[in-house]
């Protein structure tokens, strides 16, 4: 079989390898995890997975150990909502690798040929396909995913993608407000460079977007690449709005640097101490959609502060 | 001579039969599945035992039936075939022949010999009920 070439090859399109770089860049994803707002009450919740839950173990302890042990579950807090990450369509399958015309008849259906050698990963993995046509070619993304399950299954994924994934079930899911159910399933089920991850979680993600519910997603694993989702395609509005209406001044400032630095370079960085009302009156003039609206928003805010800053002085 | 068969019995199923260094071997296809339903272990055995003999490994799995997407699925563990057709494991034809339609070997003669054939009779059978319509 001849080999298949390493996973680098997004040189040809220059924007996506752009894109996939940019999500991992550690910046981007301090901005990310900032945003998040890690509680570890909500991180280390009971969900309700199909397992025994732990039973509580209780302890005596000096404020020191007590703080040292806080200190540890918030580390494990930060490896428990690691981000999925958005990256790129995978663009090296299907590819024609030989044509034969002289063995066309030789049987009526395709085969699916893998190799199963020791410690190559599913990504990885060489997997070929004979047409009938004597058309030797790399086999696209569901041939992989079926045979990648049969002969290495990983445990929560699933053959067949569930019906839940197909547009017209995934609706009602989303009116209903599963957010989190759908995104941790498609983590599960899918790649992240498969086209199906990216049509569930977008659409998901424009839904949380549309009806403003990003306090679902506070302190899971999924906040950080909605974040990351609005900055790159350029749909700021809601969620500054939002953050506005809700007293989140930190998270505007932090979204907004997480904004320039996807969409005019990673280097920049905004001094944001200087006058922060500035920099977001700035933002909402250049980049938002809706100025009216987050403009009241803004004097909302102020007023309000101001108010609160009087009355305690 | 008890405990040895017993202990032969507790190898597992994919490898671990005997194997000689001077002995010849083959890469062959091995019948598993059951009655209607043929399923294939590709095997190193010695050449000279019986088709079910223990393995000395197993290399991979065929299955020739259709699957509900029409496919045909082989697995091969490419990086042990090379091992052992470096040291001169015969290969069968069964195994050759899908070594070459996979691209890892050229083609073998008999999948043109089978393509050929296949395509002759399309044609008289074809040609056959061209003559009955007319």
């Amino acid at each position: 079989m001849p080999d298949c070439p390493d996973l680098n090859e997004q040189e040809n399109n220059p924007k996506k390898a752009e894109l996939s770089n940019m999500f991992f860049a550690e910046p981007v994803q301090d901005l990310l995890f900032k945003l998040t707002h890690v509680d570890v009450q909500k991180a280390f919740r009971k969900r309700f997975i199909g397992q025994n839950p732990d039973t509580p173990i209780y302890k005596f302890m000096t404020t020191a150990e007590v703080e040292k042990m806080q200190a540890e579950v918030k580390l494990k807090a930060k490896e428990k909502v690691q981000m999925p990450p958005i990256v790129p369509l995978r663009t090296d399958l299907g590819q024609v690798l030989e044509v034969n015309k002289d063995i066309i008849g030789f049987d009526s259906s395709k085969f699916i040929f893998t190799d199963i050698t020791f410690g190559v990963s599913d990504k990885k993995r060489i997997v070929v396909v004979r047409e009938p046509n004597g058309i030797l070619r790399k086999a696209n993304e569901d041939e992989r995913h079926a045979v990648n399950q049969i002969y290495f299954p990983q445990s929560g994924r699933e053959l067949k993608h569930p019906a839940m994934f197909d547009d017209n079930n995934l609706k009602p899911l989303l009116e209903n407000g599963d957010y989190e159910f759908i995104l941790d399933r498609a983590c599960c089920q899918f790649e992240p460079d498969d086209k199906n991850y990216h049509r569930v979680v977008f659409s998901t993600y424009k839904h949380v977007d549309e009806s403003k519910n990003y306090h679902v997603l506070e302190s899971t694993r999924h906040l950080g690449p909605l974040l990351f989702y609005l900055a790159f395609n350029k749909k700021p509005d809601n969620f500054v709005l939002y953050c506005l209406e809700t007293e989140r001044f930190d998270d505007v400032i932090w979204f907004i640097q997480l904004y320039t630095k996807l969409n005019q370079g990673l280097e920049i960085e905004l001094d944001g101490l200087k006058d922060q009302f500035k920099l977001i009156k700035d933002f909402i003039n250049t980049e938002c959609f809706d100025k009216v609206k987050l403009e009241e928003a803004l004097k909302n805010y102020t007023t309000r502060n101001s108010e609160i800053a009087s009355k305690t002085n | 001579m008890r405990a040895y068969r017993l202990l032969k019995k507790l190898m597992p199923s994919s490898g671990g039969g005997d194997d000689f260094e001077k002995a010849k071997k083959s890469i062959r296809l091995a019948r598993y599945g059951c009655a209607n339903r043929p399923f294939y272990h590709i095997v190193v055995v010695l050449q000279r035992r019986d088709c079910k003999a223990h393995p000395i490994e197993q290399l991979g799995t065929y299955d020739p039936m259709e699957n509900h997407n029409g496919e045909k699925l082989v697995s091969f563990n490419l990086e042990r075939i090379k091992y052992w057709m470096a040291k001169k494991a015969r290969l069968t034809n069964p195994v050759a022949e899908l070594l070459g339609l996979s691209g890892f070997l050229p083609i073998h003669p008999h999948t043109y010999m089978t393509a050929w054939r296949n395509r002759q009779k399309n044609k008289t059978e074809s040609e056959q009920s061209e003559t009955v319509t007319n």
